[in-house]
C-alpha cells in the first residue's frame, strides 16, 4: 500500500493494522499432513520455515523469487496474494492452495483458483486467515519467474506447473499456470485438458505451443510485448515439460 | 603498489559523513519545484494565489521573480530558470514553493493553478526535423552540426571489396546517482548567500547563480561536495536556482533534495543517438573509407549538447587508420527530457556502432575480427582520429593484445553446451579523449601551503562525488613532497577556499591534480628548505622533506609545526591549461587512455535473456595513482555500462517519462553482474612521456556494449544493433531461423 | 508523495523503541515513514534516501535484527522494537569489522549507498559467517550501488568473513 502512497494515491481515511495477530503469522502442519500458512506470516518467514524447505521447497523457491529480503521480511504471503499479481500465486495455483477466509458468518475456504477467477472475497469485510497446501506434494513442481534483470525486479513472465504420472507414462494430474506483470496468474486449464491421460511425445508438446500462448492471453506494456509473454511463457512450460519426460 | 585507504572512508563507512542533502539549519524551510504537466505547451495563466493562502507556505517564486536573467546553461543559457509563456519538456519549472515542511510544500504545488495550451509533441528528431514541426528555439531545431573530412570517401568506397552498413540506435541512460539533487541554500547576515549543493565544478555554479540572482559572484560562495554520485549529471545547475531565490525571498534557510520521481523528471541523461556507419575494406582487410552520420537527441535545452557531438564526431573512427573518412553529426532539440554530460561524453555512442562494423566487416571478408582490427589499428607515432598530433603512446595496440590473450584463454575454457543456454565471448577496443578539447577554455590550477598550525596544505577547485579524487589528491601530494598524508590538510568543494581548477570533468581531475603537483613541489620544496635552513643553520642542500617534518641524513630536524611557526604562511600556486594538441584543431583531444574488453555471455533459448558472465578490462591510461581507486573506477563503469547494454532505457512517450522510478528504470544488481570483474592495468607510458597518470573516470564504460554485443553474435548469430538487447529481439531473431535447434 | 488536507487533523501517536540501544519516545504523524523520523526527527542522517520505494535499499535498518527498508516502514510500525541504524555499529574509538573490510577493499566510493550495505552485510554475516556466492548474491539483491559495480562490495564481504 504504501507504494501506492509514493505514486500518489492517498491512504484510506482509516487503516486497520492487522499485525498483530499472532495466530495469522504461522506455520503448521495439520492433522491430514497439509501445511497451513497463516496469512500474516511474512514472506521471508515462510520462505524459510523448515515445513515449507521441506515439504514444499518450491513455495519456498518461489518466495525466494519476489523482491529481496528486506522487502520479504515486511510483505506477507497473504497480501502477496490479495494483490493479485505476487509471484507467490502461480505456484500456489498449480498446487492446487485452499484460502480460508473469516468473515461475519464464520469462516469460509475456497480454492484459490476460485478466488482469483473473480478476484473478490467471499465476503464483504472478510479477511484471509490462512493458506493451506495439500501435503506431501506427490507429483514434480517446476515455478520460473522472468524479470527485465535477474533479480529484485517485477516479473515479466511466471509460469509453474505441477505434473504427476501414471505408471504407464501418461499424464494423471496436471497444472499448468502462466502469468507475468499486470497479468494475474491463471490456471492453462484448456492445455492441461489436452495433455490428461496422454503420454508426452516430442509432438504432442509441440502441438501444445499454440495453445499455450492463447491460452494464456497475457497482455504487454511498453517494456515486453504480450507475444514475447506468450512464447516465453509457452517456451518454459514446453522444455519443463520436455525436460522431466 | 600498497592499497591506500581513501581519506574519507571512514566517515562514509560510518555513516557520519554529512552529505549536502543531510544538512539542516536553524529556522530551515522546506521547498519544491512545480514542473510542467506537458512536454510542450503555452502557459496561458499561471496563479499562485490559493496556494500562497496555504498556512505555513512563506515563499512562492515564478517567473516575475527572477531578477536577473532568467536562463541556465553550462555553454548557452537557453534553458529558462522558471517558464514564462512557454513549456519545452515536462522538467520545465513554472515556480517554487518554500514552506514549514514538505507536505506544506508538496500540497501548494497541487494548489498552484496553471492553464496550458498544449502545443504538438515533437517526440523525437526526425519529428523536430519536419519541414511543419514548429521552432522549440528561435534559432530552429538544430541545436549543432559538426563533421569531420578526410580523403576522396566515394573514391575509397568504389575501390573496397566489401562494405559494410548497419544503423545502430542506443538508449537515454539516466545517471542513477544514488542521491538525487539537492542541499540547503543560506542566506548569510551580510547579504550574502551560501549554497550547499553538490556541482562538478563549483566556480561555474557561481557564474551562472551570479547571473541569475544579478548578485556579485564574490557575494556567493558554493560548497559542493561530498556528493553521492554524479557521473556528468550533477555538472550542469539543477535545483540552485530555486533554493537561491527562495531564500533570498524569506532570508531563511531552505532546503531542497528532489525525490526520485522528481530527479528522473528534471534531470539530464545521455543522448540517444541513431548512428549510421557505412565502411569498407579492402581484400587485405585495410578500412579504405568510412561513413557515419548521427542524429542526437538532445531534448529541450542545449546545456553541453555541442560539445558531446563534436566528441562523438572525433572518435567515429575510434583508434583505427583510415585513408578516407567523412562523419558528420546532428545534434536535434525535441521536447523530451534533457540530454547532457555523462561519463563517456558520445563516446560510449558512438564505439558501440564502430566496434559493431568491425565484427560485421571482419565477416564479411572472412578475416578473424581481432586479425582486422590488428592490422588497422594505430600506431604510437600515428595522428590522432582528427589529424592532430596526440601525445604518443602505445596504448591501443597494448590493450588490444592484451584483450587478445584474455580472448584466447576465455574461448578455450568455455563452459559445456546445456540444452536451453549458448555461450559466447566477444571482443572491443577504444581510445577516448581526456579534457575538453583545443579551442575549449580548459583551465586548471591548485594551491600548495604550508599553514600557520603546520599544516601541508593542499587546494583544488575540484569536487568529489565517489570518484575518489580525495585519495587522488592524497598519494600524488604525498609522493609528490616526501611527506606522509597525516601531514596533509586538503581542501576541496568550497569555492570561498579553493583556487579554480576547472571542472571535475572529462577524466581530467587526476591528470591535472598530477600536472599541478609537478608544478607546485619546486618552488614549494625550495622554500621550505630554505625557511629550514635558515631556522636549523644547516645547509639547504642537506635537507629534504620527509613524513613529518624536514630531515637529514634519515633524521627529522624540524617538524612542519615548528617550521611554520612565527612566520607567514608559505604559498606556491599555479594556473595552468590542460595539455592540448599543438594543432589548431576544433575540440580535438591530445592525451587519450585506451581500453580493451572482452566479454563472455550467456543467452537463454527459452527466453532470449541475457547474462553477462564474465567481463575483462585492460586499461592503458599510465600509472596507477591508487589502486582501489583505479580499479573502483574501471569495475564501476563497466557495470554502469553493462546495464547501458542489457536494460538501462528511460523510455519517453509523447515526451512523457515511461520511467519514474527505480522499479522501472532498470539498473544492474549484484545478480547482473560476474561475481568477479577482471582487469589488467597496463601503466607503461613511452620514456619521453611526462603527462604522468591519464584519469580512468570515463574509459571503463566506452567499449563494454559493443564487446557484449559481439559475444552474443559469437553465442547465437545475431547482430545486436540496439541498445538495450531487447531479449525479445533476441528470441525473434532465433525465431527468424538463426538457430534452429531446440526450437518448439 | 501527495498528502490529503485531512491529515493534518489526525492524531499523532506516541511511538517508543530503541534506537541502537537507546530509548526514544515520541510523538508522530501515523503517516510518518520511518526513514523520515529517522534522519528528520532525530538527525540521523547516516540512514539515506533514494527512491523511496523500496527498490534501493539505501534506507536499510535493522528491526529486531532483520533487515527492513525504512521508506516503506511507517514510524508508527517501530514501536516496542530494537531498531539499529549504520550509526550504531561503531562508535568514536572503533568501527565494526565490517566497516573496516569495506574501507580495505574498496567496498565504496560516492559512500551513498554505504550504509545500506553496511547493514545488509551485518544482517548476512550474522546469521551465516561463512556465506557462499549465493548467498553474497542473495543477501545483497536488494541494495543497489551505482558506482562500484558491487566487486569490491563483494571483496568487503568476504574480507570481513575471513577476518
Ligand atoms: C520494493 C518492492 C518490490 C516488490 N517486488 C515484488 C516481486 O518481485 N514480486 C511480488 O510478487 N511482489 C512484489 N512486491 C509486492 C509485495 O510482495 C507485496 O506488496 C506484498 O506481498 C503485499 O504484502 P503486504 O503484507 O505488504 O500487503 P499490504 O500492502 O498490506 O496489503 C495488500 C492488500 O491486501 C489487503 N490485505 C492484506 N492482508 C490481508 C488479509 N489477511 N485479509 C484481507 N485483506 C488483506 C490489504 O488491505 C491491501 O488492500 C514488491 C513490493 C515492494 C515494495
Ligand atoms: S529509499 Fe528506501 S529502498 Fe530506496
Ligand atoms: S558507492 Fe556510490 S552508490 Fe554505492
Amino acid at each position: 500500500m504504501q507504494m501506492q502512497r509514493e505514486q500518489g494515491v492517498s491512504f484510506p481515511p482509516h487503516l486497520i493494522s492487522l499485525e498483530r495477530i499472532q495466530e495469522l503469522a504461522d506455520i503448521e502442519e495439520t492433522v491430514d499432513g497439509s501445511i497451513r500458512i497463516g496469512a500474516l506470516t511474512d514472506l521471508e518467514s515462510c520462505r524459510t520455515h523448515p515445513l515449507v524447505r521441506r515439504k514444499c521447497p518450491i513455495l519456498s523457491e518461489a518466495i525466494g523469487a519476489i523482491a529481496s529480503p528486506a522487502v520479504r521480511n515486511r510483505g506477507t504471503i497473504g497480501g502477496n496474494v490479495l494483490y493479485g499479481v505476487g509471484d507467490a500465486i502461480p505456484v500456489l495455483l498449480a498446487l492446487d492452495a485452499r484460502l480460508s477466509w473469516f468473515c461475519e458468518n464464520g469462516i469460509r475456504s475456497e480454492w484459490i483458483n476460485d478466488y482469483l477467477s473473480k478476484q473478490e472475497a467471499p465476503a464483504k469485510a472478510a479477511i484471509l486467515t490462512d493458506i493451506t497446501v495439500a501435503s506431501p506434494v506427490k507429483g514434480r513442481c517446476f515455478f520460473r519467474k522472468i524479470g527485465r534483470r535477474e533479480t529484485f525486479v517485477p516479473s515479466v513472465v511466471t509460469v509453474a506447473m505441477y505434473r504427476e504420472m501414471t505408471d504407464r507414462h501418461t499424464i494423471k494430474e496436471i497444472r499448468m499456470v502462466a502469468g507475468g506483470g499486470v497479468n494475474t496468474p491463471r490456471r492453462l486449464k484448456m492445455c492441461e485438458r489436452e495433455l490428461i491421460g496422454k503420454e508426452l511425445t516430442d509432438d504432442l508438446i509441440v502441438s501444445l505451443s499454440a495453445g499455450i500462448k492463447e491460452e494464456a492471453a497475457l497482455i504487454g506494456d511498453v517494456f515486453a510485448s504480450a507475444d514475447y509473454r506468450r512464447t516465453v511463457a509457452a517456451n518454459l512450460l514446453l522444455a519443463a515439460l520436455q525436460s522431466d519426460r | 603498489m600498497e592499497k591506500k585507504i581513501r581519506p574519507d572512508g571512514r566517515e562514509k563507512v560510518t555513516g557520519r559523513l554529512k552529505y549536502l542533502t543531510d544538512l539542516t539549519f536553524p529556522e530551515m524551510l522546506w521547498a519544491k519545484v512545480l514542473r510542467s504537466a506537458y512536454p510542450h505547451a503555452r502557459i496561458l495563466s499561471l496563479s499562485t494565489e490559493k496556494a500562497r493562502k496555504l498556512p505555513g507556505v512563506r515563499a512562492i517564486i515564478t517567473h516575475e521573480d527572477v531578477p536577473a536573467l532568467n536562463g541556465f546553461g553550462i555553454v548557452t543559457p537557453d534553458q529558462p530558470v522558471l517558464c514564462k509563456d512557454v513549456v519545452r519538456y515536462v522538467g520545465d519549472a513554472l515556480a517554487a514553493v518554500a514552506a514549514d515542511s514538505i507536505e506544506i510544500a508538496a500540497r501548494a504545488l497541487e494548489l498552484i493553478e496553471v492553464h496550458y495550451e498544449p502545443l504538438p509533441v515533437l517526440d523525437s528528431p526526425e519529428k523536430a526535423l519536419a519541414k511543419s514541426a514548429p521552432f522549440l528555439h528561435p534559432g530552429g531545431n538544430v541545436l549543432h552540426r559538426a563533421g569531420f573530412q578526410k580523403g576522396d570517401i566515394q573514391a575509397a568506397f568504389s575501390q573496397c571489396a566489401k562494405i559494410v552498413e548497419e544503423t545502430y540506435e542506443v538508449p537515454r541512460q539516466l545517471h542513477a546517482y544514488m542521491e538525487t539533487e539537492g542541499g540547503v541554500i543560506v542566506p548569510e547576515k551580510d547579504g550574502s548567500l551560501t549554497v550547499y549543493v553538490g556541482t562538478q565544478h563549483g566556480f561555474k555554479d557561481r557564474f551562472q547563480l551570479s547571473r541569475i540572482l544579478g548578485m556579485p559572484e564574490e557575494k556567493i560562495r558554493i560548497i559542493s561536495s561530498p556528493m553521492g554520485g554524479s557521473f556528468g549529471g550533477k555538472d550542469e545547475l539543477n535545483i540552485q536556482p530555486y533554493g537561491a531565490l527562495l531564500a533570498l525571498a524569506t532570508g531563511r534557510p531552505v532546503k531542497i533534495h528532489q525525490t526520485r520521481q522528481e530527479s528522473m523528471r528534471s534531470s539530464i541523461k545521455r543522448h540517444p543517438m541513431k548512428i549510421t556507419m557505412k565502411t569498407g575494406v579492402d581484400q587485405t582487410g585495410r578500412l579504405r573509407a568510412h561513413q557515419t552520420t548521427i542524429t542526437a537527441d538532445t531534448g529541450a535545452y542545449a546545456t553541453l549538447g555541442p560539445a558531446i557531438l563534436d566528441f562523438a564526431v572525433e572518435h567515429a573512427c575510434g583508434p583505427y587508420i583510415i585513408d578516407a573518412v567523412d562523419t558528420k553529426g546532428l545534434s536535434v532539440f525535441t521536447n523530451n527530457g534533457v540530454s547532457g554530460e555523462f561519463r563517456g561524453f558520445g563516446g560510449n555512442q558512438i564505439t558501440f556502432a564502430l566496434e559493431g562494423q568491425m565484427d560485421r566487416l571482419a565477416a564479411a571478408i572472412g578475416m578473424d575480427a581481432l586479425e582486422l582490427r590488428r592490422l588497422n589499428i594505430r600506431r604510437k607515432e600515428d595522428p590522432g582520429p582528427l589529424g592532430q598530433r596526440i601525445a604518443p603512446t602505445n596504448g591501443a595496440l597494448e590493450v588490444l593484445e592484451s584483450a587478445a590473450r584474455v580472448y584466447h584463454a576465455k574461448k578455450q575454457h568455455m563452459p559445456k553446451r546445456s540444452t536451453w543456454k549458448r555461450t559466447g565471448t566477444g571482443l572491443a577496443v577504444t581510445m577516448h579523449g581526456g579534457g575538453l578539447g583545443f579551442g575549449r577554455m580548459d583551465p586548471a590550477g591548485g594551491r600548495l601551503s604550508l599553514t600557520e598550525n603546520g599544516k601541508v596544505e593542499i587546494a583544488f577547485g575540484f569536487e568529489e562525488a565517489g570518484q575518489g579524487i580525495l585519495a587522488v589528491i592524497e598519494a600524488v601530494t604525498t609522493e609528490a613532497l616526501g611527506c606522509k598524508k597525516e601531514d596533509l590538510s586538503i581542501v576541496i568543494g568550497d569555492t570561498a577556499f579553493v583556487p579554480s581548477s576547472g571542472s571535475t570533468t572529462a577524466s581530467r581531475g587526476t591528470s591535472m591534480v598530477w600536472h599541478s603537483l609537478q608544478r607546485l613541489k619546486g618552488p614549494f620544496i625550495k622554500q621550505l628548505l630554505q625557511g629550514a635552513a635558515q631556522r636549523t643553520g644547516i645547509e639547504e642542500e642537506e635537507l629534504s622533506i620527509g613524513p613529518g617534518g624536514i630531515w637529514k641524513e634519515g633524521r627529522c630536524m624540524l617538524s612542519f609545526e615548528s617550521l611554520a611557526a612565527g612566520k607567514e604562511p608559505i604559498v606556491v600556486s599555479t594556473q595552468f591549461d590542460f595539455p592540448v594538441s599543438p594543432d589548431p584543431i576544433d575540440s580535438a583531444h591530445f592525451l587519450y587512455t585506451y581500453s580493451g574488453v572482452v566479454a563472455q555471455v550467456e543467452v537463454d533459448l527459452l527466453t532470449g535473456k541475457i547474462k553477462v558472465t564474465e567481463l575483462h578490462q585492460s586499461t592503458a591510461a599510465g600509472p596507477v595513482v591508487n589502486e582501489l581507486g583505479y580499479r573502483g573506477q574501471i569495475e564501476g563503469g563497466g557495470v554502469m555500462a553493462l546495464g547501458y547494454t542489457l536494460m538501462e532505457d528511460v523510455v519517453m512517450k509523447e515526451g512523457q517519462y515511461a520511467t519514474e522510478n527505480l522499479d522501472s528504470y532498470l539498473i544492474p544488481g549484484i545478480g547482473d553482474v560476474p561475481f568477479q570483474l577482471e582487469l589488467e592495468a597496463i601503466e607503461t607510458l613511452p620514456l619521453e612521456d611526462h603527462y604522468g597518470p591519464r584519469g580512468v573516470g570515463e574509459i571503463g564504460t566506452v567499449a563494454v556494449a559493443p564487446a557484449v554485443a559481439n559475444a552474443i553474435y559469437d553465442a547465437i548469430g545475431f547482430r545486436v544493433s540496439c541498445l538495450p538487447v531487447k531479449p525479445e529481439a533476441v528470441l525473434q531473431s532465433m525465431e527468424r531461423g538463426i538457430l534452429h535447434e531446440n526450437r518448439f | 508523495m501527495k498528502t490529503d488536507s485531512k491529515r493534518e487533523e489526525t492524531e499523532m501517536i506516541q511511538v517508543s523503541f530503541q534506537l541502537n540501544g537507546e530509548p526514544v519516545q515520541l510523538t508522530v504523524s501515523p503517516v510518518m515513514r520511518a526513514v523520515d523520523l529517522i534522519r528528520n526527527e532525530l538527525g540521523q542522517t547516516g540512514t539515506k534516501i533514494s527512491c523511496g520505494i523500496g527498490r534501493c535499499g539505501a534506507c536499510s535498518i535493522l528491526l529486531n535484527g532483520r533487515l527492513a527498508v525504512s521508506c516503506l516502514t511507517l514510524a508508527y510500525q517501530l514501536e516496542g522494537i530494537s531498531v539499529e541504524t549504520v550509526e550504531g555499529l561503531s562508535d568514536q574509538s572503533a568501527i565494526h569489522p565490517i566497516q573496516e573490510a569495506f574501507l580495505e577493499e574498496g567496498g565504496f566510493q560516492c559512500g551513498y549507498c554505504t550504509p545500506g550495505m553496511v547493514m545488509a552485510a551485518k544482517c548476512l554475516l550474522d546469521s551465516n559467517p561463512k556465506p557462499s556466492e549465493a548467498a553474497i548474491q542473495e543477501a545483497f539483491s536488494g541494495n543497489l550501488c551505482r558506482c562500484t559495480g558491487y566487486g569490491g562490495i563483494i571483496r568487503s564481504v568476504q574480507r570481513a568473513c575471513s577476518s
